[in-house]
């Protein structure tokens, strides 16, 4: 009775233990990946360390449903002032987004971005539990190996893929992790189900994904025939889930088919074994860790001979995923290398772990507790070790400033929903999705014809002047029925969006950055300002000292001569 | 009978892994605080209180079912899965309906919290099963 009781007191202790360990290391995480970046807080006054266009674009597209209460159209002013234009975006990580503002009070763009942080973590942990099925130690030590996420590489590395905004590939790898999971876990009741909701959650989120789940699918029935153990029940199993999976995903999937899938030209099979646009990993960024790793899949090899094991194949299987860049995934291989350090992180386990066994007899969990918070010291940053690659730590806010928010809401605040917004030349305006912040539709000068103008020492009335909108390759798609669709830039041409001269005195208000890293482009503004409210009816609305806004309450009448030269 | 005392073990068993809930709600506020030291507590109180509204408490009653093979864990962490699959599902498509947007905060999570608990509750002894 007494030796009982010690059992389950010592079992308690150590399920404890690794729960303990599991909490500790998620929020580690969570201050090496956002607490430094975030400079300590939640809220912020304007969308903070958000350092690409990508970033905005999220944003702006979670504050539009906000605004409309669902996600049946793309906003006018993100679709070029179509009002009929297709919600076509993957939208499950937005209406997240917007639901969690509504609960948590805090802004779109905090929680947006907070919250693909806490998605991140929880991808973590859900590799962990996949690698625990196996074997608990390997898991553990295993689990720091996720701090690498915050690397920045010598390219561009796995922490711009949050930072540049690929939110949704970071929801769509968490719902292929949990896709794994289920793959372990298949042998539950009903848990087809599983199958169903993962699998619509990464239709409606990342569609890559979704190739990357039905390849591992078919290696897994491809083995199971082999072995003649692709029973009529597995067979049920898979059906149902997969029947409802199309029930849930067909309505979206129909919008994806004519939208992202129809405008967007395959690449072929092309070979690209480099990138430096994209955000990636490479195995040499692994430093000290990468023999380790390498050590890890020789062992996993020989295990995988032996007995075979699912969490082995998922962790090749994303390794092989990360090389399809050699067979035309191009893009999508060089941005799953980010997650590496998630599905390579059983290999470093199963290295450590197996050659730490060699001296160690019997394993206890303290051991690995152990292990894995030395390795989360040093994988963080906190103690840094030359050549072993750790998570980044730096305070950033990003492309954004007070001056061009407050700008934005003035906009937002105090104009006419059709009002005409031209923006002149400005330094951040280049990541022009965040223009949409105004909630209007955005015009921006060319400024490649900007510039040509101040170098021929000219002001002109009708300038290059973008209409600009996420068109993002779909082209402004509207629906005419459930499967016919059409195109408003292919029908009106894509010149009148891109390449075509319009006239400054058509917009109803005028923004005018006064200042610039280019003296001269920030003077150019301040010099077609003056030239303008010579007009009486042209005046100055809003001045922070940064940023002008000039109304024109006669929007159309002469306001400059054609060309003036100075 | 059997269903009644199946119910009252669902009763104590749910009562249980509450408390487990309330406990890392409460280190998650800690721990948030230390994070973000310079951010308000009420701040941190609300974000993590509608974190376990959305995610947690949704997720951890849908994966009730399956309490006798999965760890607490590892329900938790799954149902933080399912939960934001379907949550973010069912609101993109309830908003295509008509119903707006701002009243899925309230509506979804108590729906899967209400449907986890009857899926649960109904559970026959034969489901203990594997397939």
């Amino acid at each position: 009775m007494e030796n009982n009781k010690r059992e389950v007191l010592n079992l308690k202790l150590k399920l404890d233990f690794e729960k303990i360990y599991l909490i500790i290391i998620f929020f580690f995480i969570l201050w090496a990946g956002v607490a430094n970046l975030w400079d300590y807080k939640i809220n912020h006054d304007f969308p903070f360390s958000y350092m690409a266009s990508d970033t905005f674009q999220h944003q702006v597209r979670i504050d539009s449903i906000k605004q409309m209460g669902n996600y049946r159209y793309e906003a006018p002013y993100i679709a070029g002032g179509f009002k009929d234009a297709i919600g076509f975006y993957p939208p499950l990580m937005y209406h997240l987004d917007v639901i969690m503002s509504y609960a948590s009070g805090l802004e779109n763009y905090d929680i947006a971005y907070l919250l693909t942080f806490i998605i991140l973590c929880f991808s973590s942990l859900a590799f962990y539990l996949i690698i625990r099925r196996w074997n608990k130690h390997i898991a553990m030590i295993a689990l720091p190996l996720s701090f690498l996420l915050f690397t920045r590489g010598p390219g561009i590395g796995p922490y711009a893929l949050i930072t540049w905004g690929s939110w949704p590939l970071i929801f769509g790898q968490f719902f292929l992790i949990c896709f794994f999971w289920y793959m372990t876990n298949f042998d539950l009741k009903y848990s087809w189900i599983f199958l169903a909701v993962f699998l619509s959650a990464i239709a409606l989120q990342h569609q890559t994904e979704l190739l990357f789940a039905a390849g591992f699918m078919i290696i897994m029935g491809i083995w199971w025939l082999a072995k003649k153990e692709f029973s009529k029940e597995k067979i049920k199993h898979f059906t149902s889930g997969i029947l409802l999976f199309l029930v849930i995903s067909a309505y979206y999937l129909i919008i994806f088919r004519f939208t992202l899938v129809k405008t967007q030209v395959p690449s072929g099979f092309n070979i690209v074994a480099t990138t430096s646009t994209d955000q990636t990993l490479y195995l040499s960024n692994f430093g000290l860790i990468l023999p380790l790793l390498i050590i890890g899949m020789i062992i996993a090899l020989f295990m995988l001979k032996k007995k075979f094991s699912t969490p082995i194949l998922i962790s090749f299987f994303m390794l092989l995923v990360g090389f399809g860049n050699y067979i035309g995934l191009e893009r999508h291989a060089f941005k799953t290398r980010c997650l590496w350090p998630i599905y390579l992180s059983l290999f470093l386990g199963i290295s450590i772990y197996y050659l730490l066994k060699l001296v160690i007899k019997k394993w206890k969990t303290a051991y690995s507790f152990a292990i894995g918070i030395i390795l989360a010291i040093i994988l963080s940053g906190v103690v840094a070790i030359p050549y072993i690659p750790h998570s980044e730590r730096f305070t950033s806010a990003g492309i954004m400033n007070q001056y061009h928010w407050q700008t934005f809401n003035w906009i937002k605040g105090n104009t006419d929903e059709d009002s005409k917004v031209l923006f002149l030349y400005g330094d951040v305006y280049n990541q022009n999705a965040m223009l949409r912040n105004t909630f209007r539709v955005p015009y921006m000068v060319n400024t490649e014809e900007y510039v040509s103008a101040l170098a021929n020492r000219t002001i002109n009335r009708h300038i290059g002047i973008y209409l600009l909108g996420d068109h993002h390759g779909v082209h402004y798609a509207y629906r005419k029925s459930l499967l016919d669709y059409g195109y408003h830039a292919d029908e009106i041409g894509k010149d009148y969006f891109y390449n075509t001269q319009r006239d400054i005195c058509d917009f109803d208000f005028i923004i005018v950055d006064k200042v610039s890293s280019q003296a001269a482009l920030a003077q150019y503004n301040i010099l077609i300002a003056n030239e303008l409210i010579k007009n009486d009816f042209i005046k100055p609305v809003f001045d922070n000292g940064i940023v002008v806004i000039l109304e024109n309450s006669n929007r159309g009448e002469d306001c400059i001569a054609e060309q003036t030269t100075f | 009978m059997k269903i009644a005392l199946q119910n009252k073990q669902l009763f104590k068993k749910v009562i249980e892994e509450s408390k487990y809930i309330l406990i890392l709600a409460v280190i998650s506020i800690i721990a948030l605080k230390i994070l973000f030291f310079k951010e308000s507590f009420a701040v941190i109180l609300r974000l993590t209180l509608s974190f376990f509204w959305v995610f947690i408490i949704p997720g951890i009653s849908v994966m009730f079912y399956w309490e006798d093979k999965l760890s607490f864990t590892e329900r938790l962490i799954i149902g933080v899965g399912l939960s934001s699959a379907m949550i973010g599902i069912s609101s993109y498509y309830i908003g295509l309906i008509g119903l707006n947007i701002r009243y899925h905060v309230f509506i979804l999570p108590s729906v899967i919290i209400i449907a986890g608990i009857f899926i649960s509750s109904r559970k026959k002894p034969s489901d203990h099963q594997p397939t």
